[in-house]
């Protein structure tokens, strides 16, 4: 690794929930303008370590860093605010409204206060829709178009381009290519490949593991709550994936070679 | 896969023409408000000499007043993905409270009543919004057992439908409480507003321009005010509202309070009209509210549903059922009619919506 201090780093994060030990003391870094794939078998705690980071859980154990300074998430208003954003499996967009509305979601551009009641900017709320959706090259016509009436690529687009309209530093997809296309996937990875050049950093939970080895630059695979391997992605894919699914299954284990099935 | 592509495609190239056009011709009130047109001229032309006269006009104005404001209500509640039961018990309950305060003399209190005395306007006042608060109160109620309890919303304002009849019963121990002729009070419900002159000045009831306000009130919270947005997009989807940031709870609590505050609106509103506070008024007045919110476009899954839709919703029955009965049509006839308008505006719209995924 460099010298460069990591943007988000998570350190010995454990949790339980009741007799489940989900996390036993993981180790995460990620860094500016890098994409971090993130797999393992089902259970093996990928969703419990986001959900430590976002703030939706609390660790029992660990601490989390950003940019090298410890910070305290209690809750993903906490997340939030320091530039976590994360982009949830069913987009969790509300298909009822337009995309403008979709992209400001919870923290709409008031034109001004009536007591309790705020009155929206919708026509800077479209403008900002319009610029974020063009910045990232996302292709749809126009921002008044109901979500529900979008492609599934589509709606992925509006999920990842919401996050970034809010300073995100980190954006944490959980599957995002999981119910698309194949034409819908490879604009989604276009799509992290523009904001990776836009200097976020992006951590990448799939089980597609081309998906993986196209976008990400280092691989972190866990296995039943541990941290298994921690390394770059450079070799050729068919070895990628021999070796990555070696890691899943037990077979290998760069952290503790002993525990190594094989 | 093609066929879904085609679909997909031209349903986004018609919803693209629909968000460019003029706010008026947008897809969802167009069909009711043509409709509603439709009923008028059919009825004008049976009965020319009748139907536009200024007397009739009025008593259809107070038929949508009266289930308008239920409807609005039940709006607020449908979108975010609720029902309110209650109201029409709830009409009888704060009729009963509204008669029990003023008749004691609440509100005319020194030095009001040496001055004005207690058939003056603003001795009714306090009365009036205490039982206004009453109903926020019993809107509250609900949405606290249905945010904190997780109770159903059908449950918990099933017990309110029967509780508040009940206790509006007890109260008047049957018996309904009358206002003196010359009360102040009544000229709420039975005042109107005359434009123009002579025989053919346009009556327009107090009741209606009460609706009038709470329909420009409430349609501006949804279209205008982030609060509206969070109550479209907790019914369309409440885990991205969460997810976002959200107050969902605070959200639901509010539509709940607002619908209990429309059945106190109503309740006074009866009251003055009927001239009486009686346990009896309103019953099953709730259903004809969800039936005017649904014949208006609202999507009984939440999430969809405008303001100006349940109006004409609540208008197509008032022309209904007012045209009915100036045809002499048999009152059970008339149920069932207005039964069939409910079951082809809900299939219509489900069939509407089919079509479009």
């Amino acid at each position: 690794m460099t010298e460069r201090t990591p943007l988000v780093e998570i350190r010995n994060a454990k949790k339980r929930f009741g007799a489940v030990q989900a996390l036993r003391g993981v180790d995460l870094a990620v860094y500016p303008g890098e994409v971090l794939g993130l797999v393992g078998d089902n259970a093996a705690g990928k969703s419990t370590l986001m959900k430590v980071i976002s703030g939706a859980y609390i660790p029992d154990e660990g601490e989390i860093l950003i940019n090298g300074k410890k910070a305290h998430i209690a809750n993903p208003e906490d997340s939030r605010r320091l530039g976590i954003e994360m982009v949830y499996q069913d987009f969790a967009l509300a298909n009822n409204l337009d995309v403008a509305a979709n992209v400001f979601l919870g923290r709409e551009m008031v034109r001004w206060s009536l007591g309790p009641l705020k009155i929206m900017n919708k026509r800077a709320m479209e403008a900002g829709a319009r610029d974020l959706i063009d910045n990232l090259k996302i292709d749809i016509d126009s921002v008044r178009l109901k979500v529900e009436n979008l492609s599934g690529g589509q709606r992925q687009a509006v999920a990842i381009g919401r996050v970034t309209a809010f300073n995100a530093k980190v954006i944490i997809m959980d599957e995002p290519t999981a119910a698309l296309s194949v034409a819908a996937i490879g604009k989604v990875l276009d799509l992290i490949r523009e904001l990776k050049a836009q200097g976020c950093a992006i951590i990448l939970i799939s089980h597609r593991l081309e998906d993986v080895y196209e976008v990400g630059g280092r691989i972190i695979v866990l296995r039943q709550g541990r941290k298994v391997a921690d390394r770059p992605i450079g070799e050729d894919i068919h070895q990628f994936r021999e070796e990555i699914v070696a890691y899943m299954v037990g077979a290998k284990d760069d952290f503790s070679p002993e525990a190594a099935t094989v | 896969m093609d066929i879904q592509n085609a679909v997909t495609d031209t349903s986004t190239m018609l919803s693209r023409v629909r968000s460019r056009s003029p706010g008026f011709l947008r897809a969802r009130e167009l069909p009711i408000a043509i409709v509603f047109l439709a009923l008028c001229l059919f009825f004008w032309k049976e009965k020319p000499d009748v139907f536009l006269r200024p007397a009739n006009l009025a008593i259809i104005m107070r038929f949508v007043a009266t289930f308008g404001l239920l409807a609005i209500g039940e709006l607020l509640v449908i979108i975010t993905g609720g029902i309110d039961l209650s109201v029409g018990s709830m009409t009888a309950l704060t009729g009963v409270l509204v008669a029990t305060l003023i008749m004691k003399g609440f509100g005319a209190v020194p030095p009001f009543d040496a001055l004005l005395g207690d058939t003056s306007p603003i001795a009714i006042l306090p009365a009036i919004i205490v039982v206004l608060f009453f109903g926020g109160l019993v809107g509250l109620w609900h949405g606290l057992f249905v945010t904190k309890l997780h109770i159903p919303p059908f449950i918990i304002t099933l017990g309110t439908w029967l509780m508040a009849r009940g206790a509006a019963a007890y109260i008047t121990r049957g018996y309904p409480i009358v206002f003196p002729s010359d009360s102040a009070f009544l000229n709420l419900g039975q005042g109107k507003v005359t434009l123009g002159e002579g025989a053919n000045a346009l009556q327009i009831p107090n009741m209606f321009i009460v609706l009038v306000v709470a329909a420009v009130v409430v349609a501006f919270i949804l279209n205008a005010t982030t609060l509206g947005r969070h109550i479209y997009a907790v019914g369309g989807n409440t885990e991205a509202a969460r997810v976002s940031g959200i107050n969902v709870d605070r959200v639901r609590m509010f539509s709940f309070v607002a619908s209990g505050m429309m059945g106190a609106l109503v309740g006074i509103l009866l009251a003055s009209r009927l001239g009486q506070g009686t346990p009896t008024v309103g019953t099953a007045y709730e259903l004809w509210a969800i039936a005017a919110t649904v014949i208006g476009g609202t999507s009984l899954f939440g999430g969809e549903g405008t303001v100006l839709g349940v109006i004409l919703g609540a208008a197509i029955m008032g022309v209904m059922q007012n045209g009915m009965v100036l045809l002499n049509v048999s009152s059970y006839l008339q149920e069932i009619v207005l039964g069939v308008v409910l079951v082809i505006a809900v299939t219509w719209d489900m069939w509407r919506r089919h079509r479009q995924t």
